[in-house]
């Protein structure tokens, strides 16, 4: 039977982790930003393995900073845990390379690349905020014996089942955005084939919906309910703002002026999806980070009482 | 809306997970309840009424 040592009271590596994390949390940010701005200024041409080397250069500090805490770990089950964190890492920086490998090359032969580097700067970004809910609850963090765990440590329990089956069905929407950008290689169809493949697109925004209902009659907790319902709207005044906005800017031409389909719905949903599933984690750290602060409070208040 | 879950729940020595489990709701959702940023819905009023064997009167308090 394999045992699984909790961090809790264990202060020294708990804090350990916390600052590996928060390295990530910082490095991918740092990542997204380089990535948007290799799509922005429309970098390319011969440096484009330069370029990518560049966006995946932050990563280069998580691998240092996994290995160096291995190196002074002690404990056989953290140890594992750095060693799987430095094999994810690696594989996640030639994942980024390619990936931004492609968005330059991209930038120079297809007009709407927008869903694709929307998708590789919100892959580190994503992971960042992930940590960042991990980082607010370092007392629910567990760590197991065998490989599995190794490579997955960290359990989020504030998250409900409900939610979670959303976010895994965000790993295959992150697959379909992969597969309808590769088809935008392909020579365009004709016929009714062609009013298939564009309407393609569309068909996950009924499967969103689909997701969204499920979720709403599923999840028996009211409160995180309320929050998901909040972070719906917010998510979509937000969109409707900066998709008017920019929006006119372009009808004056004054934006995009060589990309009539820049802000067409299929770019702007995966950043609707995005935002919306980034709101709920933001406000779910939020709210664990406050119970936590509240509990410290009353553990004070009733130490004090009782002295 | 102002309540007294905090007291009645230090009665009984409970956490906030221990009340959380109790009701099968998430730790939150009785934080957001106790600290007045979420009102509950009226099955969640009755079921804590229910648990703490009192009324929801007894409990919550409409007037600030």
């Amino acid at each position: 039977m394999t045992t699984e040592p909790t961090l809790q009271g264990n202060s020294a590596n708990t804090r350990t982790i916390r600052s590996y994390f928060a390295l990530i949390v910082v490095t991918s940010v740092l990542q997204s930003g380089l990535v948007l701005s290799i799509y922005r200024f429309r970098l390319a041409g011969g440096i484009t393995w330069s370029l990518a080397l560049v966006a995946i250069s932050p990563q280069f500090a998580v691998i240092r900073g996994a290995l160096r805490r291995r190196a002074d770990e002690s404990s056989s089950y953290i140890s594992q845990f750095y060693m799987g964190a430095v094999v994810f890492a690696v594989v996640f920086a030639v994942v980024m390379f390619l990936m931004t490998a492609l968005l330059v090359v991209m930038t120079t032969q297809f007009v709407n690349s927008l869903s694709f580097a929307a998708l590789v700067a919100a892959t580190p970004l994503t992971l960042g905020l992930l940590f960042t809910v991990f980082l607010m609850l370092p007392k629910r963090m567990f760590i197991g014996g065998n490989l599995g765990d190794v490579l997955l440590p960290v359990r989020m329990k504030v998250v409900t089942p409900a939610l979670r089956r959303i976010f895994r069905l965000t790993a295959l929407y992150l697959v379909y955005l992969l597969l309808d950008f590769m088809a935008k290689g392909f020579e365009t169809p004709t016929g009714v084939f062609a009013y298939a493949v564009a309407l393609l697109p569309v068909l996950p925004i009924f499967g969103l919906i689909w997701v969204y209902a499920r979720y709403m009659a599923e999840e028996q907790d009211e409160f995180q309910r309320h929050l998901f319902h909040q972070s719906i709207a917010w998510t979509l005044l937000g969109i409707l703002i900066i998709a008017s906005a920019l929006g006119r800017l372009q009808a004056r031409a004054l934006i995009f002026r060589h990309h009539p389909n820049f802000f067409q719905i299929t770019s702007i949903f995966p950043l609707f999806w995005w935002l919306q599933l980034e709101a709920v984690l933001i406000v779910n750290a939020v709210q664990a980070f406050r119970v936590q602060r509240q509990e410290k409070r009353e553990t004070r208040i009733d130490g004090a009482a009782a002295r | 809306m102002t309540n007294c879950l905090r007291v009645l729940r230090a009665e009984r020595g409970w956490s906030q997970q221990e009340l959380a489990d109790r009701l099968e709701v998430s730790r939150q959702s009785v934080n957001a309840v106790e600290t007045g940023k979420y009102d509950p819905s009226l099955p969640l009023a009755f079921r804590l009424a229910r648990l703490f064997s009192t009324t929801i009167e007894a409990i919550f308090d409409d007037q600030p």
